[in-house]
């Protein structure tokens, strides 16, 4: 790193095309998911300047491979700091600093009106409201931000084997509340 | 992932389909291994109705996806963007 006339402190500019290749491109994933876990439009613009800001100093030691899972790993790390600073008596326990930061806010999931069938989205809505957090989380990253298994593994540090299990045990919960709520027969392809 | 492999030779049972279905659905299963989930799924009526409400749930779920809003792109974008040609604030 030099300190360049403006003093600003400049990589190489190496690092600085890598930073245009591998981050650039990954803007918009990271603002979704950064909107999943910390539940807020204001956390998460704050989390993914402090992902970039990260990345940025990290990137002469990024070997290229998986920017996407580099970048979800920084943001992880970033929000897990982010926690321990509001909640600092959180270090003692980083299963429940976990859960917290993965754990979004339910009026975060409002449906937008472009969904077709309402009646169907409203049950799916309701249910996903209503199953256990870890499974929710699961099914927000892969579900509804996009993730694959291995990247939404990344962001909460679990195996994907344990991203699986939750996807499908919080899906089936969803199915099997939809299969007892009064409009399934209508909504029921 | 291979589990399917020691299944290979003769169809799939609803049993064998179930363990992989929410793999398949992701587009996460082994492309090997993804015909002779289709070929079930296409014959059997319970497993295709299956797939299909599993299909709607994982739609409906999807479109739940917020665009971020652009001002908050446009700050992000340009932040990223005076990383890559002018480097860190001194202050950071």
């Amino acid at each position: 790193m030099a300190i360049v006339s403006s003093g600003r402190r400049k990589e190489s500019n190496d690092d600085q095309d890598g930073f245009t290749r591998y981050v650039l491109p990954e803007l918009e994933v990271l603002m979704r998911v950064a909107r999943s876990i910390t539940g807020n439009p204001t956390d998460a613009d704050d989390l993914v300047q402090d992902t970039l800001l990260r990345a940025y100093r990290a990137i002469d030691r990024f070997d290229g491979r998986y920017p996407r899972a580099w970048l979800l790993t920084i943001m992880r790390n970033a929000q897990i700091n982010r926690v321990r600073r509001k909640r600092p008596e959180l270090l003692r326990d980083p299963d429940t600093t976990l859960a917290l930061i993965a754990n979004t806010d339910s009026d975060a999931q409002t449906p937008e009106s472009v969904v077709l069938n309402r009646t169907f989205d409203a049950s799916v809505e309701r249910s996903l409201a209503a199953i256990p957090p870890q499974f929710r989380e699961a099914i927000h990253l892969v579900d509804i931000d996009g993730l694959s298994y291995n990247e939404a593994a990344t962001v909460l540090d679990i195996p994907v084997g344990t991203i699986m299990s939750r996807l499908h045990r919080g899906r089936k919960l969803i199915r099997n509340d939809l299969t007892m709520d009064p409009d399934y027969e209508r909504v029921t392809p | 992932m291979k589990l399917l492999s020691r299944f290979f030779g003769r169809g799939l049972t609803c049993q064998q389909v179930a363990v992989v279905l929410q793999q398949y659905l992701d587009e996460e299963l082994d492309p090997n291994e993804v015909p002779k989930v289709l070929e079930h799924l296409d014959a059997c009526k319970d497993c295709g109705l299956e797939a299909t409400i599993y299909t709607r749930i994982k739609a409906s779920l999807h479109a739940h996806q917020e665009e971020p809003d652009d001002a908050s792109m446009a700050k992000i974008r340009a932040l990223a963007t005076e990383l890559a040609t002018a480097g860190l604030p001194d202050n950071e």
